[in-house]
């Protein structure tokens, strides 16, 4: 990818190929962070198209100044999350096996990846809010540790020790079952 | 101190490991004094990494937002751009941006994108090209149409990462021919055939084809799946890409061509409006076909870690193929 605050520059300029660059880069990530929190593969899908659409209608109201853009777009989706778990604590709660055995998937394979997306996201749950996002953040939205610190308002050795101590957490529910 | 020590050993390996393609014992041996407790660590952060990287959005659903997102995307930065006066003539803004588009696309570097493979970095110029072409095309088949012509590009990249054997490109290679053949065949589904069941020539297609398709049957991935009947691939010109950068040579001719394909009367219809549902069906046979026999050349030859990606692109393609078909005939 062309170097991204150029990238947004053109697209705050109605660039579309440069809005398109974005969009590719940052889909799979957001739609990953989106799915491991809800839950719910299928709401995590229209979540990630609303992200991306508050991104379109809201670009030219970003401002660079120090704070890169998927810090932006990320926290764009953690307020989609939150939103969709506020209205959530009113309805029915849909299993994990529910949202993700409805994909349509070769049945053998996704009982494959569901048990172990299965594992990880009820591990995770176990994990404290801070660590959940380091994790989320960090793995699966593959941002650097700056960008993680710059999204949470933490420093960097902060965000470093939640890192550590989630994984640590995370082995020892793998292992033992318990945090 | 100690404990900010560990946890900066702990994300320098963790970057090595996840980010730059490093293996556990090359981190641990950085480290040798902490490998004993970093090791299980490492570990659980491969699986937790490798574990959320598998959740990847459904490719029907990709392909639809895709589209969906792009239209989004040109109706809003058209409309921001568009003089107040012109707003309510927006045939005319679109032409304009058509031509804008195609004086774009003669550039050097729309046009060096356009060749570029997934490991390029032009690529995604590339792929954003390709959208903006789409959403400048109006009618569905003329749609179906271009994502029939990408999906060929999505066959050549495939091709082009086995041999360079990166199969991580060649799988995300394989999941884009895959959102592409659903467009193909949404498009295909909203389309009314009427002329289907008075064209003789598309009957007669139909009939050939159905014979053709009858006669090749073969195992892919422990199940029965109708493979196309080999055929005669060629080259056809590209707008983008005057020169094709890998022209298929004549000794990748695998068979008698059926006599009821004639790619000659494809060669300058591109992307336009395709009224006839004989030319149309006998392009959506010679694309599956082609790039169907393409990718079976290579089976033999892959290393076995390439080999369950060609063999998804091959059952995506004849699989994507077969719906469009059966849109058409049904």
């Amino acid at each position: 990818m062309q170097d991204e605050q150029s990238l947004v520059q053109r697209a705050q300029q109605h660039d579309q190929e440069a809005f398109a660059e974005l969009y590719e880069e940052y889909f799979d990530k957001i739609y990953r962070y989106i799915a491991l929190k809800i839950g719910n593969r299928v709401e995590a899908e229209d979540m990630t198209q609303q992200v991306f659409v508050k991104a379109l209608h809201s670009i030219s109201s970003y401002k660079w100044k120090g704070s890169p853009f998927s810090a932006w777009l990320f926290r764009i989706a953690h307020n989609q999350v939150v939103d969709y778990l506020r209205k959530k604590t009113r309805q029915p709660a849909i299993t994990l096996n529910e949202s993700f055995m409805a994909s349509g998937d070769n049945p053998h394979s996704t009982t494959e990846k569901k048990m172990d997306i299965e594992q990880l996201m009820i591990a995770t749950k176990e994990l404290t809010a801070a660590q959940q996002e380091v994790i989320l953040l960090r793995f699966n939205g593959e941002l650097p540790i700056a960008q993680v610190a710059r999204i949470m308002g933490k420093s960097e050795g902060a965000v470093k020790a939640l890192q550590h101590s989630a994984i640590l957490a995370l082995r020892k529910i793998m292992v033992c079952g318990e945090a | 101190m100690a404990e900010k020590e560990i946890k900066d050993i702990f994300e320098d390996c963790l970057q090595r490991l996840l980010f730059n393609g490093e293996s556990i014992e090359n981190c641990l041996a950085a480290y040798p004094q902490h490998a004993d407790e970093l090791k299980p660590l490492l570990i659980t952060a491969l699986s937790a990494k490798q574990t959320g990287d598998s959740l990847i959005p459904r490719p029907e659903f990709k392909a639809r937002a895709r589209n969906q997102f792009y239209t989004e995307l040109n109706d809003t930065f058209t409309a921001k751009k568009r003089p107040f006066l012109l707003r309510r003539f927006r045939f005319a803004t679109t032409a304009l941006t058509a031509v804008l588009v195609m004086v774009i696309a003669s550039g050097s570097l729309v046009a060096a994108a356009s060749s570029s493979m997934p490991d390029s970095p032009l690529y995604s110029v590339k792929l954003a090209v390709e959208q903006v072409r789409i959403n400048l095309t109006f009618s569905d088949i003329g749609k179906a149409k271009l994502y029939s012509q990408f999906s060929d590009r999505r066959v050549e990249e495939i091709i082009h990462m086995a041999e360079a054997g990166n199969a991580e490109l060649a799988e995300a290679a394989t999941n884009r021919l895959g959102e592409q053949l659903v467009m193909i065949g949404d498009l295909t589904s909203e389309h009314k055939w009427e002329s289907i069941s008075t064209s003789e020539d598309a009957q007669k297609t139909v009939s050939n084809a159905t014979e053709q398709y009858d006669l090749c049957v073969t195992t892919i991935a422990g199940g029965t799946v109708k493979l196309p009947p080999p055929i005669v691939t060629g080259e056809r010109p590209d707008p983008i890409t005057p020169t094709p950068t890998t022209p298929i040579p004549p000794d990748v001719i695998v068979g008698s061509p059926p006599p009821y394909v004639s790619l000659g009367d494809f060669a300058t219809a591109e992307g336009g409006e395709v009224e006839d549902v004989t030319e149309f069906l006998n392009l959506m046979f010679e694309n599956g076909n082609s790039n169907s026999a393409r990718l079976r050349s290579l089976l033999d030859e892959a290393p076995d870690s390439l080999k369950p990606i060609l063999l998804q692109a091959i059952a995506l393609l004849e699989s994507g193929y077969q719906d469009v078909i059966d849109n058409i005939i049904e």
